[in-house]
């Protein structure tokens, strides 16, 4: 992009600009004079965090790739740089061509994390748009967000124009497609969004009503205007056929996850009952280990990246990982790039695969057991075993690793101070095992236990579920202080004001939109970031609004409950969910998909076609 | 294999670029580029580059310096076509050369020609060139001079080859020959002179732009 003078006199005293200036290797620049549709590709969170989602990655090179239609990225300043372009009078540009990102037809936000949502006002605001859909007059700069948290878009409604549910590569072209006849013919932004909401996977929230029940909770949403009752996530059936793109913005500045990327599957077999992606993803489709080299080999070609890692909910489940593997792994040795493999289970397949992709690294070994005990983790469908577990340790420990991180959750759905016990016993365990196997005792272990706190989210089976209070929470930290107290393991807990806020926010009905709005003119943003998140706003904004935030976050709530995102399909039915949530009071575990099919529903959204990975 | 020396640009987006950014920067394009280039050997191997002089991030400059080992018996005639098309916007290479007896040592390197640009956004005020001629001319311009032993107070005229300044509708050139490695003397300094010694005349905003580099003897370097 070309650089302004003003421009050019902030960047030398903000922290990072290479951030503010685009112009990456990778990035595409078009004539503005010769598209038809601009498209804004924004992530509410910084640079390093956004250029690190594939999901971007993949639209952005889907939009560009079309004529006539130019893709840019827009990110939200840190907070320096915000400052100063607010003193400065800059607007929010999009990198690649400078200008105000209120030139831009479309605005698109990813929702990845409910406390990335202040930031998508504050970026409007900073590009001088209306906050409120209902303020936008026109059919320029139309605000769609898409992505896991628009599976409840209800926060968020009067602030969005549409939402795209559900893979986004296919729903994507055909939006913009009407948007183009709309703009060509000169509709109203009414008769846009009346068309547009009949697009399979398009949520228009201003043509539903929602009416409440003297306790808060949802009566009914009504659609109106012809809208459809029900909206149905979308799916792309064929991966091996979907765009993919054959490059990558490469950051000139370093970034959370800076390598090149491949996506092995989607959809996850293992159906864990807190997971939301694990149920949202569904049914299962896989890309074949010839698509995927090809795709790597050009990704790698073109960007130069030395780092090469395969993306999916559970990378271990890909049935051809050990065909994949080799014939990546020859291909990467031979050009020096190094492959990376996350979400691998415990298994020793897996750990030979871990220890011949990751020489060097022999630190750093992670196992997501999410739960303490047998019992609890048959509750929440965790299909690891303490056994399997020790068995992965014995076997790493022999080769010479000397670095365990265990994650686990806090304040799990039945959760009792027992589970804690198991917890500390597992860890205990697991120290044993080092001394049993290690060759090298003088190295000494390392064993990170880290706690953090559950969070129910729509779309899952324990989206019933209460979280439990910051005082109960409190308790159970300081219980587990107690029992965690084995040399040579660490434990670590995260804070607990964030969790709440997310629980809030992620099953919050459009009444929390007039909080979320409050807080943000009260200066909240940037949440997800220690430094910037102010509880004490938060709790304010709440109160001015007349909402009581444990309503949403701590309520158990009755099965039967209306609950504001039942309008809003992500593939797996809700009585699937429900019946999930009964085997759990059972503690009764649901074989994974690829043992067989438990009947989820999603498979459905496939025409002549079985789940797969 | 031998020792081989790129010279490159580093202007508009790219001035922005961090030194340590702008290593990864050059990996990713030699890599894109195939060149044959010496990789580190290892856990981890990674293309060897050492850059010459690093600008400080948000100058621009046009005599800048990368070394890299050339593992093919010379270097490909395409070489400097290859890297220009596949560089981030503002890093263009001008030539590269192998460096015969380990070429010029970086270290010889004793003076930095640059441009600075002080703005003003409502004209050049009448008066300013004069005052800042005058000022540059005097025989001592003491300031404190921060360096990683802390501060010291020194004389800049002993740092300075001579100054010539410019004057366009909005903004006036300061053409300077500044001492540069062991000898660094930041260009920033002279603005700071300005705004303590013409606080009248205080700019709206300054650039800094790196021409050349030479040695002891001011012989252009390369
Ligand atoms: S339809 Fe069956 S196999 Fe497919 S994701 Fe659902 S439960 Fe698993």
């Amino acid at each position: 992009m070309k650089l302004s003078r003003k421009l050019k006199r902030i960047l030398p005293r903000v922290q990072k600009p290479a951030r503010y200036v685009g112009g990456e290797w990778g990035s595409v620049v078009k004539d503005r004079n010769e598209v038809d549709l601009r498209f804004g590709m924004c992530f509410p969170d910084t640079y390093e965090v956004g250029m690190s989602h594939l999901g971007s990655r993949i639209l952005y090179g889907l939009l560009n790739a079309q004529d006539g239609v130019w893709c840019e990225r827009v990110f939200a300043p840190w907070i320096d740089m915000e400052d100063e372009m607010r003193a400065a009078n800059i607007p929010l540009y999009g990198l690649e061509s400078g200008d105000s990102i209120s030139e831009l037809d479309i605005l698109g936000f990813t929702l990845q994390y409910e406390l990335s949502f202040t930031n998508i006002l504050n970026m409007l605001d900073l590009g001088g748009i209306p906050v409120y859909a209902s303020e936008r007059k026109g059919l320029k700069n139309l605000v769609v967000c898409g992505g896991p948290c628009a599976y409840n878009p209800e926060p968020l409604a009067p602030f969005v124009d549409a939402f795209q549910i559900g893979d986004g590569e296919e729903v994507m072209i055909e939006f913009i497609d009407l948007y183009r006849q709309a703009k060509q013919e000169g509709w109203s932004k009414d008769q846009f969004l009346r068309r547009v909401c009949h697009i399979d996977g398009v949520y228009v929230p201003s043509l539903y009503d929602v009416s409440y029940n003297d306790d808060g909770t949802v009566k009914a949403v009504t659609p109106k205007d012809g809208a459809p009752e029900f909206v149905q996530k979308r799916i792309v059936q064929d991966l091996d056929n979907m765009y993919y793109p054959e490059y990558f913005v490469v950051p000139s500045t370093d970034i959370v996850f800076d390598r090149a990327m491949v996506e092995l599957f989607r959809g996850c077999p293992r159906g864990c009952r807190f997971c939301q992606a694990g149920h949202t993803y569904r049914p299962l489709r896989k890309k074949s280990v010839e698509t995927l080299l090809r795709q790597a080999e050009a990704v790698l070609e073109h960007s130069g990246y030395e780092e090469i890692s395969l993306s999916s909910l559970s990378t271990s489940d890909y049935s051809q990982l050990p065909e994949l593997a080799d014939k990546l792994l020859d291909f990467c040795e031979s050009r020096r790039v190094s492959l990376s493999l996350p979400s691998l289970r415990a298994d020793s397949f897996s750990l030979e695969l871990m220890e011949r992709v990751q020489k060097v690294r022999k630190s750093g070994l992670t196992f997501a057991a999410e739960a303490g005990s047998q019992r609890l983790r048959d509750v929440i469908n965790k299909n690891l075993t303490a056994e399997d577990l020790l068995n992965a340790c014995t076997y790493a420990f022999k080769g010479g690793w000397n670095n365990v991180k265990l994650y686990f959750m806090m304040g799990l759905p039945t959760e009792t101070n027992e589970d804690f016990d198991e917890m500390a016993q597992l860890c205990r365990d697991i120290a044993y095992c080092w001394k049993c196997n290690t060759p090298n005792k003088a190295r000494g272990v390392r064993i990170t236990a880290s706690a953090s706190c559950f969070v129910p989210k729509p779309q899952t089976p324990f989206q019933w579920d209460a979280q439990v209070t910051k005082e109960e929470l409190d308790e159970k930290t300081a219980y587990l202080r107690t029992v965690m107290k084995t040399k040579n393991v660490t434990f670590r807990w995260h804070d607990s004001d964030t969790s709440y806020l997310e629980a809030v926010f992620a099953r919050g009905d459009r009444r929390t939109a007039d909080a979320l709005y409050t807080a943000w003119k009260s200066g909240c943003k940037m949440d997800g970031w220690d430094q910037c998140f102010d509880y004490n706003k938060w709790l304010d904004a709440f109160h001015m609004c007349g909402l009581d935030p444990a309503f949403y976050a701590n309520r158990q709530r009755p099965l039967d409950e209306v609950f504001p995102w039942d309008h809003i399909g992500c593939g797996t039915s809700k009585e699937h969910l429900k019946r999930e949530w009964e085997r759990s009071r059972r503690a009764e575990p649901t074989p994974s998909c690829l043992e067989t099919c438990a009947g989820c529903g999603a498979v459905s959204l496939m025409k002549g076609c079985a789940c797969h990975v | 294999m031998f020792k081989a020396r790129m010279r490159f640009s580093k202007t508009d987006e790219a001035a922005y670029i961090s030194h340590l950014d702008l290593m990864h920067c050059m990996q990713r394009a030699i890599a894109r580029a195939h060149l044959p280039v010496w990789y580190t050997e290892g856990f981890n191997p990674h293309i060897y580059i050492s850059v010459a002089l690093p600008l400080s991030t948000g100058y621009s400059g046009e005599w800048e310096f990368v070394d890299f080992n050339c593992t093919a018996d010379e270097i490909p005639a395409d070489a400097v076509q290859r890297l220009n098309a596949v560089m981030p916007s503002g890093l263009s290479v001008q030539e590269i050369y192998p460096l015969d007896d380990g070429g010029r040592k970086v270290r010889d390197i004793a003076y930095s020609k640059f441009e600075i640009t002080w703005e003003f956004d409502g004209g050049v005020p009448e008066g300013f060139v004069d005052a800042a001629n005058e000022l540059f001319a005097r025989d001592e311009l003491k300031i404190l001079k921060r360096s990683k032993r802390g501060e010291k107070e020194v004389n800049i005229r002993d740092y300075m080859r001579g100054i010539t300044l410019e004057a366009d509708r909005d903004c006036v050139r300061a053409y300077t020959i500044l001492g540069a490695g062991n000898n660094n003397l930041s260009p920033e300094y002279l603005t700071k002179l300005i705004l303590r010694e013409l606080p009248q005349y205080a700019p709206d905003g300054a650039t800094y732009h790196h021409l050349m580099v030479y040695d002891a003897q001011l012989n252009e370097f390369r």
